[in-house]
């Protein structure tokens, strides 16, 4: 690790440490919350927000392998904000536009954190960003529905994939423009909307991004959140074992800890294991991406994102089970943590898809297929 | 080496359809009222008033006497209605403990008059049972629990705390276990033989000393309870069988927790809707979810969930002679847990989705309690590990 990430993780871990309370996401388990806005500007004032913008947007040369630092010590703690949603996402997307005053003035409210910006592409259960839009963008205002999008809240900007004359354009709409309208669902520890647009005006006069450059943008924004959301869930895999070591070690029964029983032990080796396989592909996946091959990206995205979600998710079952009926209650942090695998082994599309797309390995041209 | 496992072929005789159809549609009407999120429940949700509609139609206590209410039916009667109680995923936990648990135990060791107070009751769908056994030091190890009853006159003095009750706080009567004599819990390690002296009680939940602390859960619902007893008194009367005699009485209403189709089939809702949304989707424009992986999938759930049923019912048959296969149904258990554990998992497989409750969607509020609710199926009524232990001992281990 180098000196910049070191530091970066030694900032996140206190910060973490001192900001972060797991008690606070008690007591609304289920129900969907406001994002705590307190904690995002303060994570502005870390310089977190933006991290990935480009150069000519005020980035340095921050890029996804110190975000995924972070996110790798968001998963440890279970922390509950949709970075990679609401900020690293965003600043891929922003960063593939050409400078001008709105794009300049999106680049400066993402860092500052004084409003939410985030990516609504799906539309459909089970879809990757290979499929042309519904939603229509009639070169004033857009007409369709996203499903699963974080951070919306009334002052957020949305940065919505639509169809325009049979190509992909990314256009920016204000939640509080006319014809916006969404209904808040609890994911996770956290809340995605279903937002519906009805001849809504768009922000500017202009689409950020149109054709090809809006296709790559896209997918090069969702495979970085892929890699840091396998950075995450690695976290929360690492993060629910020394819980469960630490719990076993303490947990009496039959006179002795229940770590001294042997299936016990063995199932921790056996995890172990197997945080350190996801490790180690969320890695391999990074250093593909600083290669900048879009579709040898997708292909190491994709293997990352299957074994981190389906190891956080392994872990989060065998963690619960051994920390027996106590790891099920509220109280215990370990369901936190399992909530948040769950969330993120769903979003950015699940293992079996991100499989199939390993399997077919060739992301451009199913986009050549879908959109020719 | 012969192997202690033996799961002879047994069916429910076709005699009995009548009786399957006519439960089925009573649910069928009934489910109309149910959210996904109700259905996802299954015997965890806590519904007095259709207890009471299914102890009038005379489904609860089936097997037993007519003079405490029951109906002197067969064990194969009760298991039809149990099995489409949960296939459909029916709120039948207000009745549950009393009907699988509670009432056979009264009834196996109970007093006349303990079992002419409780077992009409029970019956009706009126009087809900829970069960105290674990404390908060007392799980998988469980005789070595701390709550402790002693002689007073007239009865008997209750104090300690029971923990992971299901229910507690909308029951009416706990059977509760706590020890009566023998040594402090601590020396009860170092050799002297901490199964004895523990005894049942039957504790009215009302009793002055009682308090009752639901526990929030990941489902943002509260289903178990921490349970105090301050100085609790009960009376002689209700004290369950012999006094001292607790752990094997309890052992024994184990046994009837862990062989029946609730240890796999508290998933088995999903199943169908599952397969009608794959079958949508191939209708549609959505993504191809209906391919090979997802054929393989489907196949292996309806595989299991046949083979499962096949051996359930093979107990049933060893019950009704009289056996008590223990072996077997904790094999039945730890392979039916596993595959309730494994459908949601293979739902969110084939969905694809973020899980979010959407209660328009009956299908995605179902599969987001289950997903949630289902790392309990492998602790209630007794861990995997625990079912593991008791298979290995069958199998010549020790």
């Amino acid at each position: 690790m180098d000196d910049i990430s070191t530091m970066l993780r030694d900032s996140a871990a206190d910060f973490l440490a001192s900001r972060h309370d797991l008690a606070r996401l008690k007591g609304a388990i289920g129900e969907p919350r406001a994002l705590d806005r307190k904690l995002w500007r303060e994570m502005a004032e870390l310089g977190w927000l933006g991290l990935g913008l480009s150069q000519q947007f005020g980035g340095d040369e921050i890029g996804l392998r110190e975000v995924t630092v972070l996110c790798e010590q968001f998963g440890r703690t279970a922390f509950a904000l949709p970075y990679i949603e609401a900020s690293l996402i965003p600043a891929l997307i922003l960063s593939a536009t050409t400078l001008a005053d709105l794009t300049q003035s999106l680049a400066e409210k993402l860092q500052s954190g004084t409003a939410l910006l985030t990516l609504a592409w799906q539309e459909q259960v089970g879809e990757f960003e290979n499929k042309l839009p519904t939603t229509h963008f009639d070169g004033a205002a857009i007409n369709g529905k996203k499903l699963f999008v974080a951070a919306v809240e009334a002052d957020s900007v949305l940065l919505v994939t639509a169809r325009a004359h049979d190509e992909l354009t990314i256009v920016a709409v204000a939640a509080n423009a006319p014809g916006v309208s969404w209904r808040d669902f609890a994911a996770g520890q956290g809340t995605v909307s279903t937002v519906s647009f009805e001849n809504s005006p768009i922000l500017g006069s202009a689409p950020l991004l149109t054709g090809v450059a809006a296709q790559h943008a896209l997918q090069r924004a969702l495979d970085a959140g892929r890699i840091a959301l396998s950075a995450q869930l690695s976290g929360l895999a690492s993060a629910m074992l020394e819980r469960t070591i630490k719990f076993v070690n303490e947990r009496v029964q039959f006179a002795r800890p229940i770590g001294s029983f042997q299936t016990i032990r063995h199932r921790c080796v056996d995890l172990y294991i197997a945080t350190q396989l996801a490790g180690a592909t969320w890695r391999d996946a990074l250093a593909v991406f600083e290669k900048n091959n879009a579709q040898e990206i997708a292909i190491a995205a994709s293997a990352a994102k299957a074994r981190c979600a389906d190891t956080a998710q392994r872990v989060a079952r065998e963690a619960i089970q051994m920390h027996g009926a106590m790891g099920f209650t509220e109280e215990a942090d370990i369901g936190l943590f399992a909530r948040a695998s769950l969330q993120g082994y769903a979003a950015l599309g699940s293992p079996l898809q991100h499989r199939r797309r390993f399997l077919q390995g060739q992301t451009v041209a199913m986009q050549e297929l879908a959109y020719g | 080496m012969s192997l202690p496992f033996r799961y002879p072929p047994f069916s429910i005789p076709t005699e009995f359809d009548a009786l399957r159809r006519e439960v089925r549609e009573f649910l069928n009407e009934a489910a109309k009222n149910w959210s996904g999120w109700d259905l996802g429940h299954s015997w965890m949700a806590f519904n007095r008033e259709f207890s009471r509609e299914v102890g009038r139609r005379g489904w609860i206590g089936i097997t037993w006497p007519k003079q405490y209410g029951g109906h002197e039916r067969t064990a194969l009667e009760r298991y039809v209605v149990v099995e489409e109680m949960l296939a459909i995923g029916a709120p039948v936990g207000a009745h549950w403990v009393g009907d699988r648990q509670s009432g056979p135990l009264l009834l196996r060791i109970g007093s006349e008059a303990q079992k002419q107070r409780f077992l009409p009751g029970i019956a009706a769908g009126e009087l809900a049972f829970c069960i105290g056994l674990s404390e908060p030091g007392a799980g998988s190890d469980l005789a070595s629990i701390r709550s402790r009853a002693e002689r007073v006159a007239g009865g008997w003095q209750l104090n300690g705390r029971k923990v992971w009750t299901t229910y507690a706080q909308h029951s009416d009567f706990m059977i509760g276990l706590f020890r009566s004599h023998g040594s402090p819990p601590l020396d009860v390690n170092k050799g002297t033989d901490k199964h004895k002296g523990l005894s049942q009680f039957l504790i009215d939940l009302k009793t002055p000393g009682i308090e009752v602390r639901p526990i929030r859960d990941l489902t943002g619902e509260a289903h178990f309870n921490e349970i105090t007893f301050d100085d609790v008194f009960v009376p002689d009367d209700l004290l369950l069988g012999q006094e001292g005699e607790g752990w094997a009485q309890a052992n024994a209403e184990l046994a009837f927790e862990r062989s029946g189709p609730d240890r796999y089939l508290s998933s088995f809702p999903l199943l169908a809707p599952t397969i009608d949304a794959v079958r949508a989707d191939e209708r549609s424009d959505l993504p191809a979810t209906n391919d090979r992986l997802t054929a393989r999938r489907i196949g292996e759930a309806v595989a299991d969930i046949v083979t499962l049923r096949e051996m359930s019912l093979s107990i049933l048959g060893r019950l009704a002679d009289g056996e008590t296969p223990a072996q077997e149904a904790a094999l039945t258990k730890d392979l039916g847990t596993t595959f309730e554990q494994r459908l949601p998992e293979m739902v969110r497989e084939i969905r694809e989705q973020l899980p979010v409750r959407d209660d328009s969607q009956a299908l995605s509020a179902m599969h987001v309690f289950l997903t949630e609710t289902t790392p309990t199926f492998s602790l209630r009524g007794g861990t995997r590990e625990i079912m593991r232990g008791i298979i290995a001992r069958g199998l010549g281990l020790r």
